[in-house]
């Protein structure tokens, strides 16, 4: 059995412009869906989505995970199949690349499988406001 | 010779009179306790006690001299800033008095805005902090020359936390601390430094619409 693809698309944000496409405003909306692609019925125990940032660089690992839901359980047939998905942000902590670490929001979606490692996607995105970072 | 020490500022005084009163003291409380003992062999012996007393007396003086001008000459100053909590962007004023506890020589006081990121690294005996100043902007108050005993020194100054910076953050091991930082620097004296830790704040949509 072919392992499913899992795709994680977001809606456009706040801003028009192409290099601000992953930015999305502190206190405001993320949504978009999930592109599950399977070349054979499969039984998902859950699709699960989160949000949450997570802190690179020197230190300690940390990462906090702030929204999540499970988007569907279930049969998927051998089709591509779309879940959308939709989460207010908090205020913070925004984005941020400093010298001794950085913050990264990211959307990760997790497809629970039977005997079989989970597939997971990641798609990051930017928290701050045009002009910050 | 000495001398130098003596005259290159009073903090060299200091130093020297700890240095005196550290190393005196203890030989003569040897002294003393030598005459003690050796008084019944020898009455020559008995006189270590007054040399002995002496020489305590000398180092006690000297601690106490050193001890008096290590206390501070100002009291912790005293802040209050026009908003709070502040916001990434945003202007604001610090007004700050201060009270003189001791006469002293000022060269200046100077208020200074600082981002700073912390970071813990390790854990156990290998545990350190590492820090980077991120932004840091330095004022000075008006004040300078002779300021006595409780005179005030009073001051407004003006900040901006720039608008591309990072908010107050704090996780286990990571932080962006504000602080505004005071540091008096007295005329040969050490830098008299305090910090207040400020909380800036991020700028959400409901605020951008307001």
């Amino acid at each position: 059995m072919a392992t499913p693809g899992l795709q994680i698309d977001l809606d456009a944000g706040p801003w028009g412009q192409p290099e601000l496409a992953d930015h999305r405003l502190p206190g405001g909306t993320i949504s978009g869906r999930v592109r599950v692609t399977a070349s054979e019925p499969i039984e998902c125990r859950a699709l699960v989505i989160t949000v949450g940032w997570r802190i690179e660089g020197s230190g300690r690992k940390h990462s906090e995970t702030v929204q999540g839901r499970t988007l569907y359980q279930g049969m998927i047939d051998g089709s591509k199949m779309e879940y959308p998905f939709s989460f207010r942000l908090p205020d913070g902590p925004i984005s941020y690349g400093g010298h001794l670490f950085g913050i990264h929001w990211e959307v990760q979606v997790q497809l629970g499988l039977a005997w079989k490692v989970d597939p997971k996607a990641t798609r990051k995105f930017c928290l701050s406001i045009p002009g910050q970072h | 010779m000495s001398l130098v020490v003596v005259d290159a500022s009073p903090f060299g005084l200091l130093v020297l009179a700890l240095l005196v009163g550290v190393s005196v003291t203890p030989v003569g409380v040897c002294a003393i306790w030598a005459g003690f003992k050796g008084m019944s062999r020898d009455w020559l012996e008995f006189c270590f006690i007054p040399v002995g007393i002496g020489f305590c007396s000398l180092g006690v003086v000297a601690i106490g001299f050193a001890g008096k001008n290590l206390l501070p000459k100002f009291e912790a100053p005293s802040l209050t800033l026009s908003v709070s909590p502040l916001l990434l962007g945003e202007s604001f004023h610090v007004e700050m008095s201060q009270r003189i506890k001791r006469d002293a020589d000022v060269n200046s006081v100077s208020v200074r805005l600082i981002c700073r990121e912390w970071i813990k690294t390790g854990s156990g005996d290998s545990e350190s902090v590492e820090t980077h100043v991120v932004h840091c902007v330095k004022q000075a108050l008006d004040v300078a020359g002779r300021v006595s005993r409780s005179d005030t020194i009073r001051g407004k100054l003006q900040f901006q936390i720039p608008e591309n910076a990072m908010h107050s953050f704090e996780a286990s091991s990571h932080r962006i601390d504000w602080v505004i930082d005071v540091r008096a620097d007295v005329a040969k004296w050490l830098d008299y430094t305090w910090q207040f830790k400020l909380n800036v704040a991020a700028r959400s949509a409901k605020s951008e619409d307001d």
